[in-house]
C-alpha cells in the first residue's frame, strides 16, 4: 500500500529502472532473432522484411534506451532557459 | 504532484523503448512505440513548464484586464439584490395573505417572481462558488491535469487536457463576465427610491393617533421618515382619527424601523413611540379598508383634543384635574396644574371659530398672549400665559362652533406611489424581476456556455482526442 507520494514516486523509479533493464536484454534477444529471420532460407521476401523490421526496431530501442538520460536533461535544460524553477514543497 | 507526473512521464518513454525491442513483429503494437517516445518526452516538457503555465496564464488574465475582485464584488452585489428582493416579495405575500381574497387574488403573480428570482440566486450562488474554487485551485488544477497527461498509454491524455483547458478557460474568462453582461445590459428602469421600498418592507396598517387622554386626534398630519432622515411618507388621519394606510398604493414599512412625528395647527411633536418597529408594534386586526395591522401612537404633548380645541402638554407641568364641558354655544375649560418652574407656557390651541372670552387664574383674571398660526386656511390662535412655580386652578371660557379643518389629499405622500414614481407596485416589480431574471438567469448561462465551448476547443487543441481504437477496424 502506498502512504505518501514520495513511496509512489520510488515505485514509478524502481518501476522504470527494470523496463530500461529489461528492455536492454530484449533489444539483444530482438537483433540477434532479427539477423537470424533474415538469414534463414526461408523463400518469402515477408518474411526477410519481418526480419528487417525487428533489427531496425531494436537498433532503434537501443538508440533511445541509450539516449533516454540525455534527452531529458537536454529538455530540462531547454525549459531552464525560459523557465522559473519550481516552488520549495511546502514544508510540514 | 508533479514529482509524479514526472516520473510517469519517463515511465512512459522507457516503456516506449521496451515496446520497440520486443522481438515480436506485431505492427499495431509496434505502432505505440514512437508514439509513447514522444509523449515521454512531450508530457516530461509539460512538467518542467509547469510554472511557466501558471504564468502564462496570469500574463493573459492581466492582458485581458480581467480581475477577480470586481467579478466578485459585482456577482455579490447582483446576488445581494436578489436576495433582497426575494425577501420583500416573502415579506409582501405573507402580509397579503393576511388580508381577504379580493384583495390577495390580484397579488398571486408574485409567486411566479418569487420562484424566477429564486433560480437567479441559485445561479449566480452556484457561480460564485465555481469562481472561488477555479482561483483558488488553479496551480493545483494545472498540476492535475498534467500528471492525467502524462499516464502512460494516453489512457487520461483527453481528461488530462480537458481539465487544463476548462482551468485555464475559466480562469481567465469568469471574471470578463461583468463586461460580457454590460454590453448586453438592459436599461434600469428602476427609480432609486425603490431600494428603500425594498428595504424598508411593505405592510398596510391603520395607525391611531391618540392624546394623552386618549381622545383620537383627526386631521393631524403623520410624518415618516427613514433612518436617514428622509420623508418617506406622509398622511392626514381621518375623522375618526385613524391613518388608513390601505392597499395598494399606501402602505408603511414593515421590516425596518422608521421614525413618525405629527403635525397639528402647525405645531410638531413628538410621539409615542417615536420610533416604530413594526415586528413589535403592529398587531394583527381584522381588515377595514385595506388595512389589516393596528399600530397605536400616542402624542404626549397633546394632553386633550376636544372639537379642535389642544390642551398643550408641558414638561414641567402635572395636569391634576382637566375637564372640559359644554353649554350650547359656550365651551368650559377647567384645569388643576401643578407648575414647576416659572416660565411662559403656551396652554392652549384653538382654531378661529373659537372666541376666548376670558382665562382665570385661580379665580382672578389674567393676562394672556396669542400667537396666530396659520393651518390650512384656518388661523390658530395659540394661548400662552406666564406662571410661576405653583399649583393653580384656570378656567378658560370659549365660544364658538367648531367647524372641521379641510386638509387637501395633494398633501399626502403614499409610500408606496412615491417609492413607485407612480406606477402600481406589480407593474414595478415585474420589471425588476424580469430585468434580474434576465441578468441572473440568461446572460450568465450564455457566458457559461460561450466558455465552455471555447474550452473545448483548446482541449481539442491541446491533445484530447475523442477515443479511437489503436488498431484498424476495416
Amino acid at each position: 500500500m502506498l502512504y505518501n507520494l514520495s513511496d509512489l514516486v520510488e515505485l514509478i523509479r524502481n518501476l522504470t529502472f527494470q523496463i530500461a533493464a529489461i528492455a536492454w536484454v530484449l533489444f539483444l534477444l530482438s537483433w540477434v532473432i532479427g539477423w537470424a529471420i533474415r538469414g534463414s532460407p526461408v523463400p518469402f521476401i515477408r518474411v526477410k522484411r519481418v526480419g528487417q523490421d525487428l533489427i531496425e526496431d531494436a537498433i532503434l530501442a537501443a538508440f533511445w534506451l541509450a539516449m533516454g538520460t540525455t534527452i531529458f536533461s537536454i529538455i530540462a535544460y531547454i525549459i531552464s532557459l525560459i523557465a522559473v524553477p519550481l516552488p520549495e514543497p511546502p514544508l510540514p | 504532484m508533479l514529482s509524479i507526473a514526472f516520473s510517469l512521464a519517463v515511465l512512459t518513454y522507457y516503456i516506449g523503448v521496451l515496446i520497440y525491442s520486443i522481438p515480436i513483429p506485431w505492427y499495431g503494437l509496434k505502432r505505440w512505440a514512437p508514439m509513447l517516445i514522444v509523449d515521454g518526452i512531450i508530457a516530461s516538457g509539460l512538467v518542467l513548464f509547469f510554472n511557466n503555465i501558471i504564468l502564462l496564464v496570469d500574463y493573459v488574465y492581466d492582458l485581458l484586464g480581467a480581475s477577480w475582485d470586481s467579478y466578485l464584488s459585482h456577482m455579490k452585489s447582483l446576488w445581494a439584490m436578489l436576495f433582497s428582493l426575494i425577501l420583500f416579495i416573502e415579506m409582501f405575500l405573507t402580509v397579503l395573505t393576511k388580508m381577504p381574497l379580493r384583495i390577495y387574488l390580484f397579488s398571486s403573480i408574485l409567486y411566479t417572481f418569487r420562484s424566477i428570482l429564486s433560480y437567479g440566486l441559485l445561479i449566480i450562488t452556484l457561480l460564485i462558488i465555481l469562481s472561488i474554487v477555479v482561483k483558488t485551485l488553479l496551480p493545483k488544477l494545472v498540476a492535475l491535469s498534467i500528471l492525467l497527461y502524462s499516464i502512460p498509454f494516453r489512457i487520461a491524455r483527453t481528461a488530462g487536457a480537458s481539465l487544463l483547458a476548462f482551468a485555464i478557460v475559466f480562469y481567465i474568462g469568469l471574471p470578463l463576465m461583468p463586461y460580457f453582461i454590460l454590453t448586453l445590459a438592459l436599461p434600469e428602469s428602476v427609480p432609486e427610491t425603490f431600494n428603500t421600498l425594498i428595504d424598508y418592507g411593505v405592510a398596510y396598517p391603520r395607525i391611531l393617533i391618540k392624546s394623552l387622554h386618549d381622545d383620537p386626534i383627526p386631521f393631524a398630519i403623520l410624518n415618516v421618515y427613514s433612518d436617514n432622515g428622509e420623508l418617506i411618507a406622509r398622511y392626514v388621519s381621518e375623522r375618526d382619527g385613524w391613518v388608513y394606510a390601505s392597499y395598494p398604493n399606501k402602505g408603511l414599512p414593515a421590516i425596518k424601523e422608521y421614525y413618525v412625528d405629527i403635525v397639528y395647527y402647525g405645531l410638531v411633536f413628538k410621539t409615542i413611540p417615536n420610533r416604530i418597529n413594526p415586528l413589535t408594534h403592529y398587531i394583527e386586526a381584522d381588515e377595514i379598508r385595506g388595512t389589516n395591522y393596528e399600530c397605536i401612537v400616542t402624542v404626549p404633548g397633546i394632553v386633550k383634543f376636544h372639537k379642535g380645541i389642544l390642551v398643550l402638554n408641558n414638561a414641567d407641568i402635572i395636569y391634576k384635574l382637566l375637564s372640559i364641558s359644554e353649554q350650547g354655544d359656550l365651551t368650559d375649560i377647567s384645569l388643576i396644574i401643578d407648575v414647576k418652574n416659572n416660565g411662559y407656557y403656551n396652554l392652549i390651541a384653538l382654531p378661529d371659530d373659537y372666541q376666548l372670552l376670558k382665562i382665570t387664574l385661580n379665580q382672578s383674571s389674567i393676562k394672556y398672549n396669542v400667537m396666530k398660526l396659520n393651518w390650512f386656511g384656518k388661523t390658530i390662535d395659540i394661548i400662552s400665559i406666564s406662571l410661576n412655580s405653583s399649583t393653580y386652578s384656570i378656567d378658560i371660557q370659549l365660544a364658538g362652533k367648531y367647524t372641521e379643518v379641510n386638509i387637501p389629499k395633494s398633501i399626502e405622500k403614499p409610500y408606496v406611489l412615491s417609492a413607485t414614481g407612480g406606477k402600481s407596485l406589480n407593474e414595478i416589480l415585474e420589471s425588476v424581476s424580469t430585468t434580474y431574471a434576465v441578468l441572473s438567469i440568461i446572460f450568465p448561462t450564455m457566458y457559461i456556455i460561450m466558455l465552455t465551448m471555447i474550452a473545448y476547443g483548446f482541449a481539442s487543441f491541446l491533445g484530447a482526442r475523442y477515443p479511437r481504437i489503436p488498431f484498424r477496424v476495416s
